[in-house]
């Protein structure tokens, strides 16, 4: 049950942490990678970019080792080995953009998700990550001390 | 509140793994080395000493070299599409840069090609620039300027468009066809990504070569009659009829500056904002900082 609920919030947060636009020419592009990497790519008015090309490299090779085609919901999944960094080109009729997955592991996460620099929304959430963590983990420790106390 | 405690140190280090995340987007070094040059002047700096070429071309696409039907219906065939740019950037960074992500700050290695180079994309793609020994890695991010041009006939102005524009007056029975000059005075910098196309460029392996392309898009400007008229594409384009609209004598003559001075303001606007649009990397969109 905790494994469950934990797992959940991760993909969550993978998805909110990706969900930012990376590129395009009037394009919307996020990436979801739990447990295989999901593309979604859309025009910027939300229709979904349903037929676009999907040309996967790993990272600083000039030949894909993958290619694939969006479904009807702007959507492509597909499965790397974790820690692969990898750059994803998504392209239909004169629209398109990149995706970059590096390669920094996240626990039970393919991969971390980096669309660049972070502009202020980011690190504004960076901040609130920061706090919100330490908060987390002061109370998982005391929730630990009582329990050993009540133990005792 | 067990089972709140420990979901909220769940959610802390889902939380840390976003930081995590953005964290490594700002990992990257800001140092900068130099590269030699051989055919055009260089700058730049680098660490590394295994080396491979880059070639750097220009190219206006189909819609450059073949008649195209624009927009609103006018079949454009260029005799010129002459463009002037200077201070070319290959530039590497590490994580990739987007447009999105605003101003770029971050350089791993920067070659320049000082310019100007006037080149007439109505002969096609061009190549203008070559660097036979510059740093090898992953040229993700091109930046340039367009500059107004110093020899006729575009001295003055950083694009200058000439050809002829043909469209049938069904009402009159008639076919209109205007001779067009069209100058524009404007410096833009455009800076793009990593190219976006059919053939992955950039990715420079020592001893290997690589091109990188300034791709102008000029259905920016007129739109592309074979999609329908409600695409983004041709919503945004201001198309032909702005520039018919000032014919004399069965010949359209016009600049930006008069044309800022004579058009409605919307169409204006329009026109600054397709101008502004025409720099690609590709399919790749570009941030564009005028000058």
């Amino acid at each position: 049950m905790k494994d469950s609920s934990f797992r959940g919030i991760m993909f969550l947060s993978i998805l909110f942490s990706a969900s930012l636009p990376v590129m395009g020419h009037g394009v919307e592009l996020m990436c979801v990678s739990e447990p295989s990497i999901t593309v979604y790519a859309a025009y910027d008015s939300g229709e979904p970019l349903s037929g676009a090309v999907v040309t996967v490299f790993h990272k600083g090779v000039d030949e894909p080792f993958m290619t694939g085609i969006c479904d009807e919901m702007g959507r492509y999944i597909f499965s790397s080995l974790p820690g692969t960094a990898l750059d994803i080109q998504v392209m239909k009729d004169g629209h398109g953009g990149w995706l970059h997955i590096s390669a920094d592991g996240i626990e039970g996460d393919n991969g971390s998700i980096t669309s660049g620099s972070p502009g202020t929304p980011e690190k504004i959430i960076m901040t609130v990550c920061v706090v919100w963590g330490l908060i987390g983990t002061a109370l998982y420790f005391r929730s630990g001390t009582r329990a050993s106390d009540a133990s005792a | 509140m067990k089972r709140v405690e420990r979901l909220s140190f769940s959610i802390g280090i889902v939380l840390f793994s976003a930081l995590l995340s953005f964290g490594c987007a700002d990992s990257s070094d800001n140092s900068s080395e130099t590269a030699s040059e051989t055919d055009v002047p260089i700058e730049g700096q680098t660490e590394t000493t295994e080396t491979g070429t880059i070639t750097i071309t220009a190219n206006g696409e189909s819609f450059s070299t073949d008649a195209f039907l624009s927009a609103d219906g006018w079949l454009i065939d260029f005799d010129h599409v002459l463009v002037t740019i200077a201070d070319v950037e290959a530039i590497q960074t590490d994580p990739p840069w987007i447009p999105e992500n605003g101003p770029l700050d971050i350089m791993l290695c920067s070659l320049k090609l000082d310019g100007p180079f006037t080149l007439d994309l109505a002969d096609g793609p061009m190549e203008f620039g070559t660097v036979s020994d510059a740093p090898a890695g992953a040229y993700n991010v091109l930046r340039w300027t367009m500059v107004p041009g110093s020899e006729s006939p575009s001295a003055g102005y950083s694009l200058y468009l000439s050809g002829t524009a043909a469209k049938y007056d069904q009402q009159q029975d008639y076919e209109m066809i205007y001779q067009f000059r069209i100058g524009f005075q404007e410096s833009i910098r455009y800076t793009g990504g990593e190219f976006v196309g059919e053939v992955r460029k950039g990715i420079l392996q020592p001893g290997g070569r690589t091109e990188l392309e300034l791709t102008f898009h000029l259905d920016h400007l007129f739109g592309d009659g074979t999609l329908p008229s409600d695409n983004q594409l041709n919503r945004a384009a201001p198309g032909f009829d702005v520039f018919a609209a000032f014919m004399q004598e069965g010949v359209v003559d016009v600049d930006m500056a008069f044309l800022r001075d004579n058009l409605p303001e919307e169409d204006s606007i329009r026109l600054e904002e397709a101008l502004a649009t025409l720099g690609h990397v590709g399919e790749g969109h570009c941030l564009h900082e005028r000058l």
